[in-house]
């Protein structure tokens, strides 16, 4: 009698000496959608939607947990589910909208997210090959100064990319020569220029945390061949 | 340390004999010579550093510098700093390169050239209306590094390095962010443009000592606002 | 003064042999014995300064402290050849340069040859040496940590009284290992010393010269210190 019970007090003390089992991660089940931050990131080329959606409580990204679910669908469209991607969930859809919902599922209860990318804009340059040793011009549709615009141009050609951030949206830029650090030895040279128009939302659901935030971009590349 | 031999050399440390930086003490081979020189279109200097693990030194024991420039040797004087002794000459332009020559009695005698970018005069139409700033320099292609400055109370400041030496270049008025987001931006602004040479090379063809040579061109034109 | 001269000795050596010695040669011999051995045991103290090569060439002054113990034994052992012996000399203690400190270690050789001995008023002798030893290198500055050399020396000694001594020898390295290295290193050191009875009391001073570098320079060091120690005259 004595024996079995000092095994069985040595099997009791080496299990609570034994590596401590890691942790389950915090998943959003039975977690009120007030108490979550719905961090949405969306992105157009104007053919192709994609997004980038997290849900946070605090500091601490959630993975969705007892049979929660994210969907992602054009105002009016089909949905599709986002899947999980690190602390993220991903999605993309090929649709020209401007208007989109983010939607958590629960059960029978939905919780959405409105969220609007800024408006669309065609961009267009010179059909190459132009001169390098003159100013090389990008034009888009300019529609007021209600959002961010930027510009990156990059190619495989230069030595370092250029950027160029707008107090106002100027809907033309001229590519300097003087701003093109092409490798040396190269002679044709392919020069991608991308705009974006950029906007952030704070906000923009009432059906979840206050701090929730939608940064939404429309980004438009055009190729340009040069040559010196 | 022993106790006792540490204690000695705390008594000793007033006898503790004083290193003079002076050139006569120093090898051709120890030596790293610095040149800065720069020219912002209203006169020219240059700075010459003998520099050691003594410190920047002074000439003595009959080393001479001279600097010449397109064959002129120009006036060099001694001028005493925080970290020690210089030599500076003033001159009305800095137009080709500076052949730095050290004459020693005693030793080798280190002779070298700092390349120095061409000089160039620097134009920029005013802005108005809508149009962009629009500027224009001589152009060269050389060896040099050049970069360009944008300042203005109204506005944040503009630093770019340019890739190619082309002679012009044009800023859109959209490209100036404003300080303060509701105002207009019609400020003066200041524009300056640099050209930058460096040269870098072994003192004694090989045998040790470092020559190193910093030459500035830049120019500087104050740009206006019109309706 | 009977001045013993070195041509001398063989003719007397000889006729020394053929009859047995008396009482009174043997003291004789064993007083010009001790006019030229010692054991000597002591310890010495330098504060040095000058300047040394740093770089390829350049010249840097520096200071610095050593100090130990010194064991000096000078004998002439063959009766038969009196005016030649042998010194062997160990020094054992520490050496501070600048921040640097470390151990001094030396141990040299010499054959004696002593060419006058003589007795009188003020007995005394002249001795001269050759040789050689293994140092930590001199000046300690040197890039390598061991230095041998050749050497020589010379000794003058006089006796004013049965109980007072004087001395006076120089020491001269002409050249060291450190010729390997492109330096030719030169030392020179001379020391004055007073004895009463057995108590030695001397005061010593070194000069290093190192010659070498680009530009070739002399890189000269000079220190000085004194002795206390003791003397036994065998």
């Amino acid at each position: 009698m004595m024996r079995k019970g000092m095994l069985a007090l040595l099997f009791a003390l080496a299990a609570g000496c034994s590596d401590p089992v890691p942790e389950p991660p915090a998943t959003t089940a039975s977690r009120p959608p007030r108490t979550l931050t719905l961090s949405v990131e969306l992105r157009s080329n104007g053919g192709l939607a994609q997004v980038f959606a997290a849900l946070r409580e605090g500091f601490e990204a959630l993975a969705l947990g007892g049979g929660d679910a994210l969907f992602f669908a054009p105002v009016g469209g089909e949905e599709q589910v986002l899947t999980k991607f690190d602390d993220r969930y991903i999605g993309q859809t090929m649709t020209g909208a401007t208007d989109f919902e983010v939607t958590l599922a629960r059960g029978a209860d939905r919780f959405t997210g409105a969220v609007a990318l800024p408006p669309p804009f065609a961009l267009s340059g010179p059909a190459g090959p132009v001169s390098r040793a003159q100013p090389i011009t990008v034009t888009w549709d300019n529609v007021g100064d209600t959002y961010d615009t930027s510009l990156e141009i990059g190619g495989e050609c230069l030595t370092y990319p250029i950027w160029r951030v707008f107090e106002t949206d100027p809907g033309t830029f001229a590519v300097q020569p003087a701003d093109l650090a092409v490798e040396p030895g190269l002679v044709s040279c392919e020069l991608t220029v991308e705009v974006t128009r950029q906007s952030e939302q704070t906000g923009f659901t009432p059906d979840f945390a206050p701090e929730s935030v939608a940064d939404t971009a429309q980004i438009r590349t055009v190729f340009i061949a040069t040559e010196p | 340390m022993r106790a006792p031999t540490a204690i000695l050399l705390v008594v000793l440390a007033g006898c503790a004999p004083e290193v003079e930086p002076i050139s006569e003490n120093v090898s051709s081979r120890d030596l790293r010579i610095d040149v800065i020189a720069s020219d912002e279109g209203s006169g020219a200097t240059a700075k010459i550093e003998l520099d050691s693990v003594f410190g920047l030194l002074r000439l003595t024991g009959g080393d001479t510098l001279r600097v010449t420039m397109a064959d002129a040797a120009l006036p060099l004087r001694e001028a005493e700093t925080d970290r020690g002794t210089v030599y500076v000459a003033e001159f009305e332009a800095l137009t080709e390169d500076l052949l730095v020559d050290l004459q020693r009695p005693n030793d080798r005698d280190p002779r070298q050239i700092a390349l120095v970018p061409p000089p160039f005069t620097l134009t920029a139409a005013g802005i108005s209306g809508a149009e962009p700033l629009v500027i224009g320099w001589d152009a060269d292609p050389g060896e040099h590094e050049l970069s360009l400055g944008l300042t203005g109370k109204c506005i944040l400041p503009i630093a770019r390095s340019l890739a190619q030496d082309v002679g012009f270049y044009s800023i859109a008025q959209a490209e100036l962010l404003h300080t303060d987001p509701g105002a207009a931006a019609r400020c003066p602004l200041t524009l300056t443009l640099t050209r930058t040479g460096t040269t870098q090379s072994d003192l004694n063809e090989g045998l040790g000592g470092w020559f190193y040579a910093r030459t500035v061109q830049s120019r500087t034109v104050e740009v206006s606002w019109s309706p | 003064m009977a001045l013993v001269a070195l041509w001398a000795a063989p003719a007397e050596a000889q006729l020394a042999v053929a009859a047995d010695p008396s009482t009174e040669e043997l003291e004789r011999a064993k007083e010009e014995r001790a006019l030229v051995e010692w054991i000597r045991l002591g310890l010495a103290g330098f504060y040095f300064r000058g300047t040394k090569l740093v770089g390829y060439g350049s010249r840097k002054p520096y200071h610095g402290i050593a100090g130990g113990l010194d064991l000096t034994v000078a004998r002439f052992p063959i009766q038969s050849t009196p005016w030649f012996g042998f010194e062997i000399d160990f020094r054992f203690g520490g050496v501070t340069l600048d921040n640097d400190d470390g151990p001094d270690i030396c141990l040299e050789g010499a054959a004696l040859v002593a060419p006058a001995r003589w007795r009188g008023a003020w007995p005394g002798s002249f001795t001269l040496g050759l040789g050689g030893g293994v140092s930590r290198a001199r000046p300690v500055w040197l890039p390598t940590a061991v230095q041998a050399y050749p050497l020589a020396l010379a000794r003058l000694r006089l006796w004013p009284s049965r109980v007072v001594s004087l001395h006076a020898q120089w020491r001269f390295t002409p050249v060291t290992t450190d010729l390997v290295d492109d330096l030719l290193v030169q030392n020179h050191e001379v020391e004055v010393a007073v004895g009463w009875k057995a108590l030695l009391v001397a005061a010593r001073c070194r000069i290093d010269e190192v010659t070498g570098g680009d530009p070739v320079r002399t890189y000269r060091g000079v220190g000085c210190g004194p002795f206390v120690g003791v003397a036994l005259y065998l």
